[in-house]
C-alpha cells in the first residue's frame, strides 16, 4: 500500500480544505512534515488513522471522540459543516480512494460541542464499483490491518510501550504478539492448520467408529486411547507450564518494576557521594584557606593594631618634619641675626662692606630685637630626636606587610563562600539521607534474582518447546497408529481415505507453520538486531536477541542481557522492532513517524535519519524544530527527501500546510 | 566568668611577673576556642599575641584582679620588643609589660564573645 494523496477539510486546526501530495518515488521516499508543538503534526497522523479505521486513540490510550475533530473555525460559522479525510492510495497496483466524513453542527449541549448530523464512508477503486460500506473495513483490514497499524503509523512519543506491552503478562502482550504474527503472515496458515486439524480428528472417529471387530483392532484402538490420554496429559502439563511461565514473567515484571526503583536509589547514592566529595573537597579548600589565615597571622599578630600604628607612625612623620622645618628656620634666624650683630659693630654692610649710616645701623638693632622675640616665641626643638627616629623606624618595621587586612578579609569572604555552598550541599544531603534511609533493597540480591528468572523463563520456553514437540511427537504416534487401523479398515471405504488424506495434510501443515514461525521469528530477531546495531551509539551493545514471545533482549559485548534501558535505550529498540516487522512483513505499506526523536540524543538522532530511508518505500516524519534542525539535519537524508511540507500557524487554533522545498 | 588558679602558682598583676606571661581560665578558653574550634591561630602564643594587638587597637580596658596562669616566658612571646613597642603606642607607657596579662585576657574574651556571636575573624580584628 502507497499512500498518494491527503486531503484533509475542516479535520483538526485545518480549515478548510488542506490538500498534501503524498507520491513519492522509490528513490526518493521520504516525505518530511515540519511543524512546531500544537501546531497539528499528531492530527495529521490523527486523520490518516481515523480515514483507514473510524477510530483514533490519543497518547494516553484513550479512544477520542470524532467530533473533536471538527475544526473551531468551522464551527464558529454556526452552520452544518463536513469534517472529512480523503486518502488516494495504490494497492496491489490498483488506485483508489477512501473518504471518511462527519457531517456535524454546533451544540453546546454537547460535551464536544458538536453534533452529528450524519457520517459515512466511501471507498471508490478506479478499475471497479465503490465498494459497499459493510465491506470497507475487511478490505482495509487486506491493506493494513488495524492491529498491525502501529506497526506502521505511529507517534514516537508513545513508541516504548509497545515493547512495554510485550513485556506486560496481561492480555495486551498476547495482542501484540498475534498482531506481530499477523505482520508476518502466519495467521492464515494457523487457521488453515486449525481446520484441518479438527477435520482429521473427526475422520478419525469416524474410522475408529467403523474399525472392524477385530483383535488387532481392539490392540490398536486401547493404544489409541492410550496415546490420546498421553496427549491429553502433556496438554494439560503444556498448559501448567504456560501458566508458570506467566508467573514467572510477572515475577520478572515485578523486578524490574523494583530495579527501576533501584535506578532512583543509586542515582540518589551517586548523588550523594558526589555531595560528600564536594563538600569534602571544599572542606579541603576551607583548610587550606584557614592554613593561609594562620600563616598571616603568625607572622603579623600586631595586624589588628596595623591602623593605630600607622597613624603614629604618620604622626612620627610629621613631627620629625615639622622639627625639621622649625630647626632650618631657628637657624635662618640666628644667621641673620649674627649678619645685623656684625654690621652694627663694624658698622659696615656684611655683605659689601660699605659704610653704613645711624639710621641704617638703627634699624638693624630694631631688626635684631625682632629676631630675639621670633626666637623666642618659636617652640622649643625636640631634644630626643634619635629616640624617636627609632621608634620610628620600630613602627616602620610593624608596617612592612601593608595589605595584611585586605588579604585577612578577602580569605575570609573566601571562607564564607565556601561554608555556604556547604551548608545548601548538606541540605540536599540530609534530603537525599532521607529518601535512602527508607531504602532496604539489596541491589545485588535483585540483579541476580533478575538474571535468575530470564533463566528460568527460558528454562520454561525450552520446557514449552520440549513439551510441544512430545505432544507433536505423540500425535505422529497417533496418526500412525490410526493409519494401521485404517489398514485394517476396508481399503475402499472413502472415509478411511479421507481420514489417512486428512493426517497428512495436518502433519505438514503442523511442520510447516512452526517451522515458518520459527524461521520468522529469527529473521525478525536478526533483523531488529542488526537495525539496533546501526541504531545504537552505546559501543558495549553487541545487539539484541529475540524471545519465544518477540520480547527484543539488549545483549552486551560479554553476552549478557542488559536488566535496565533508558527511556531512550527502549525508543530504539522499538524502533529496531518496529524496523524489522516491516521489513518481514508479507505486504508492505507506508510508515509514518510523528515525532519519532523526542527521547533521543543528537548521536541516535543522526543514524535513525541515516537508517529512515532504509525502511520502506514511503516514510513520512513528523518533525519539530527542537528534533530536527533542517539546516544541520536535512543532508543525514541525502537526496532521499521526495516532498517536504512545512505545518504554519495562521492563529491560535489554526494551521495550514505549506510545501518547504525552498525552507 | 569564673577566675582561674594555677595548680602551680597562682600570681596576680601586682606580683612581679614582667617575665612571664599568660591568662585566665576564661582567656583560655577563649584561646582553645579559637585555635580549635574556629582554627584561626596556628597555636596559643598567635592567638595570645593578636588579642595582644587587638587590645592595644581597641585600647581596651584590661582585665580587673585576674588570676593567671603563666604560660610563656618573655623570650617565647616577644619578638624585638614589638608588644612593648605596641602597648607604648597605644597608650599603656607605664611599664607596659605589667599589662599584658590583663590586656591580653580581657581581648581573648571580647574576641571569643565576638566569634561566638558569628563575626568572621577580619570583622573582629578590624572593624569597629
Amino acid at each position: 500500500m502507497k499512500l498518494l494523496k491527503l486531503t484533509l477539510n475542516n479535520f483538526g486546526p485545518y480549515f478548510g480544505t488542506q490538500i498534501l501530495d503524498l507520491d513519492v518515488s522509490d528513490s526518493a521516499p521520504i516525505i518530511l512534515v515540519y511543524g512546531e508543538n500544537e501546531r497539528g503534526k499528531t492530527s495529521l497522523l490523527r486523520a490518516i488513522r481515523w480515514c483507514l479505521y473510524g477510530e483514533v486513540h490519543n497518547q494516553g490510550g484513550a479512544l477520542m471522540d470524532e467530533r473533536e475533530f471538527a475544526n473551531y473555525d468551522a464551527r464558529d460559522k454556526k452552520e452544518i459543516f463536513d469534517v472529512s479525510v480523503e486518502l488516494e492510495f495504490e494497492d496491489q497496483g490498483v488506485r483508489s480512494v477512501l473518504k471518511r466524513w462527519l457531517r456535524v453542527k454546533e451544540n453546546d449541549l454537547e460535551e464536544t460541542r458538536v453534533e452529528t448530523v450524519s457520517k459515512g464512508i466511501d471507498l471508490r477503486p478506479n478499475n471497479g464499483n465503490p465498494v459497499a460500506e459493510k465491506d470497507i473495513p475487511e478490505q482495509i483490514s487486506r491493506m493494513l490491518h488495524k492491529d498491525i497499524s502501529d506497526f506502521f503509523l505511529f507517534d514516537g512519543e508513545t513508541l516504548t510501550r509497545f515493547e512495554q506491552r510485550l513485556r506486560s503478562a496481561d492480555t495486551s502482550a498476547a495482542l501484540v504478539r498475534t498482531s506481530i504474527e499477523k505482520v508476518l503472515g502466519l495467521p492464515a496458515l494457523q487457521l488453515l492448520s486449525r481446520d484441518i486439524e479438527v477435520l482429521t480428528a473427526e475422520a478419525n472417529k469416524e474410522v475408529q467408529r467403523f474399525a472392524k471387530k477385530s483383535a488387532e483392532n481392539e490392540k490398536i484402538l486401547v493404544k489409541i486411547d492410550a496415546c490420546s490420554v498421553a496427549i491429553n496429559n502433556k496438554q494439560n502439563d503444556l498448559v501448567e507450564l504456560k501458566r508458570i511461565g506467566k508467573q514467572l514473567e510477572e515475577e520478572k515484571l515485578e523486578l524490574e518494576k523494583q530495579l527501576a526503583k533501584v535506578d532512583s536509589i543509586k542515582e540518589a547514592f551517586h548523588e550523594r557521594k558526589s555531595i560528600r566529595e564536594t563538600k569534602s573537597d571544599i572542606q579541603r579548600d576551607i583548610s587550606e584557606i584557614e592554613e593561609q589565615i594562620k600563616s598571616r597571622i603568625s607572622g603579623s599578630w600586631w595586624a589588628p593594631a596595623m591602623p593605630m600604628l600607622k597613624q603614629k607612625a604618620s604622626e612620627i612623620e610629621s613631627m620629625l618634619a615639622g622639627n625639621a622645618h622649625l630647626l632650618a628656620e631657628i637657624n635662618e634666624l640666628q644667621r641673620k641675626k649674627l649678619d645685623l650683630q656684625q654690621q652694627v659693630s663694624t658698622k659696615k654692610c656684611t655683605s659689601c662692606q660699605q659704610v653704613v649710616n645711624e639710621d641704617q645701623i638703627k634699624n638693624a638693632e630694631k631688626e635684631i630685637l625682632g629676631i630675639e622675640r621670633t626666637l623666642a616665641n618659636l617652640p622649643t626643638p625636640i631634644s630626643n630626636v634619635d629616640d624617636i627616629a627609632f621608634t620610628k623606624r620600630q613602627l616602620n618595621d610593624f608596617l612592612e606587610d601593608g595589605g595584611v587586612e585586605e588579604r585577612l578579609r578577602e580569605l575570609d569572604q573566601d571562607i564564607l563562600k565556601r561554608e555556604l555552598r556547604i551548608d545548601e550541599l548538606s541540605n540536599k544531603e540530609r534530603a537525599l539521607t532521607e529518601v535512602l534511609s527508607g531504602n532496604t533493597l539489596d541491589i545485588a540480591a535483585l540483579e541476580s534474582q533478575y538474571q535468575r528468572a530470564n533463566d528460568f523463563i527460558r528454562d520454561s520456553e525450552r520446557e514449552v518447546e520440549k513439551k510441544e514437540y512430545e505432544i507433536s511427537e505423540l500425535k505422529s504416534d497417533l496418526r500412525n497408529l490410526q493409519n494401521s487401523l485404517n489398514r485394517e479398515t476396508s481399503e475402499s471405504s472413502p472415509i478411511k481415505q479421507e481420514a489417512t488424506l486428512l493426517s497428512s495434510l495436518e502433519e505438514v501443515l503442523k511442520d510447516s507453520l512452526e517451522g515458518f514461525r520459527k524461521s520468522m521469528r529469527e529473521k525478525v530477531g536478526e533483523e531488529a538486531s542488526d537495525i539496533f546495531t546501526k541504531l545504537t551509539t552505546e559501543p558495549d551493545y553487541d545487539g539484541l536477541t529475540i524471545t519465544g514471545k518477540y520480547y527484543l533482549e539488549i545483549v552486551d559485548s560479554h553476552k549478557r542481557i542488559i536488566s535496565r534501558r533508558s527511556a531512550g535505550a527502549e525508543q530504539i529498540v522499538a524502533m529496531s522492532l518496529i524496523g524489522a516487522l516491516v521489513r518481514c512483513a508479507v505486504r508492505q505499506g507506508p510508515v509514518i513517524m510523528d515525532t519519532p526523536f523526542g527521547r533521543l540524543d543528537t548521536g541516535h538522532r543522526r543514524r535513525i535519519l541515516e537508517w529512515a530511508p532504509t525502511i520502506g518505500t514511503q516514510v513520512m516524519l513528523f518533525v519539530q524544530s527542537g528534533e530536527f534542525d533542517r539546516e544541520k539535519d536535512l543532508k543525514f537524508l541525502g537526496n532521499k527527501v521526495g516532498r517536504e511540507y512545512r505545518i504554519q500557524r495562521e492563529a491560535s487554533n489554526r494551521s495550514s500546510i505549506v510545501g518547504a522545498n525552498n525552507g | 566568668m569564673a577566675d582561674f588558679i594555677s595548680e602551680n602558682k597562682s600570681v596576680d598583676d601586682s606580683e612581679e611577673t614582667r617575665t612571664n606571661f599568660g591568662a585566665t581560665e576564661d582567656g583560655f578558653k577563649a584561646i582553645q576556642y579559637l585555635v580549635e574550634e574556629k582554627k584561626w591561630f596556628e597555636g596559643e602564643r598567635d592567638a595570645f599575641r593578636a588579642a595582644l594587638a587587638y587590645g592595644a587597637a581597641k585600647k581596651i580596658t584590661p582585665t580587673v584582679g585576674g588570676k593567671y596562669k603563666t604560660k610563656w616566658n618573655i623570650g617565647t612571646l616577644e619578638q624585638s620588643g614589638r608588644i612593648r613597642t605596641l602597648l607604648i603606642e597605644a597608650g599603656f607607657t607605664k611599664d607596659p609589660y605589667t599589662l599584658v596579662n590583663a590586656i591580653g585576657d580581657a581581648a581573648l574574651r571580647e574576641m571569643y564573645e565576638k566569634a561566638k556571636a558569628g563575626y568572621t575573624l577580619s570583622s573582629i580584628l578590624f572593624d569597629d
